[in-house]
């Protein structure tokens, strides 16, 4: 059932043409004082040829 | 931005390496709680990251699109002719049809205490693609990949440039009064694919 699930998820994703072209750029600075790059702007493109997450926590 | 990327709250975005959507995962709908979602959500990263190399050539076919825009490419070849064939090229982050932009193996001499040690820094892939073999030789001869004798200085440093690599630094263990001479290469081998 959980297989079903990503599959209809990645579908939808691929449905909508998301898979196939990069997703829209921004760029936000990194307020985790844990991170490395703390107070750095950072955007997806810095990670470009690797795989990212990105966790969307808070209405904005 | 959230329209743009048209998230719902809680949404977990994962990308592939060329920025494009590979999965959402909603965490009101999955709760890390969970081992079993955890479990989930790292099988779609490791998913995303799956690299792809249908002609098994040893030069993933991103790569060869990117460069050559086509996955026709021969790892042994030097398409530039600057002396680095592809494999090397693709190895250490290079570009395989620029003669100015070539594989680099930076060398120095680091101060621990009072005493000057060797050190190699690299760039390489991030990622499992490949293994890097730091080895050692006194000779030329015989070579060996020996914690006694070199020493990662930490984690490879991700150099986030959108290259996709990352800058590994090695130490040799033993200081350079401690022996005359010594020999360093870097190995590449590419991890046999599941």
């Amino acid at each position: 059932m959980r297989r079903l699930i990503w599959n209809l998820i990645l579908g939808a994703a691929t449905s909508t043409g998301w898979a196939s072209v990069p997703v829209p750029d921004f760029h936000l600075t990194d307020t985790n004082p844990n991170s490395e790059r703390n107070s750095v702007r950072v955007s997806p493109r810095d990670y470009l040829l690797q795989v990212s997450g990105y966790y969307f926590g808070a209405a904005g | 931005m959230w329209n743009q990327w048209e998230v719902q709250y809680r949404d977990v975005r994962i990308l592939d390496a060329q920025n494009r959507l590979f999965a959402t995962f909603n965490l009101t709908e999955h709760n890390l709680a969970f081992p079993e979602e955890r479990d989930a959500l790292k099988k779609l990263f490791l998913a995303a990251a799956q690299i792809v190399d249908a002609d098994a050539d040893q030069l993933p076919d991103e790569w060869e699109q990117r460069h050559f825009r086509h996955t026709q490419a021969n790892a042994a070849e030097d398409s530039d002719g600057d002396g680095r064939d592809n494999f090397t090229e693709f190895a250490f982050g290079s570009d395989p049809q620029s003669v100015l932009v070539i594989p680099s193996v930076r060398t120095s001499l680091i101060s621990v205490g009072n005493q000057p040690f060797f050190s190699v820094t690299f760039r390489r892939h991030a990622g499992s693609f490949l293994d890097y073999v730091v080895e050692t030789s006194s000779d030329l001869q015989h070579w060996t990949a020996s914690a006694s004798e070199v020493a990662a200085k930490g984690p490879p440093r991700n150099l986030y440039d959108g290259t996709g690599t990352s800058e590994a630094t090695y130490n040799l263990v033993k200081g350079v009064s401690d022996q005359p001479h010594k020999f360093v290469r870097v190995r590449v081998v590419p991890r046999p694919r599941q």
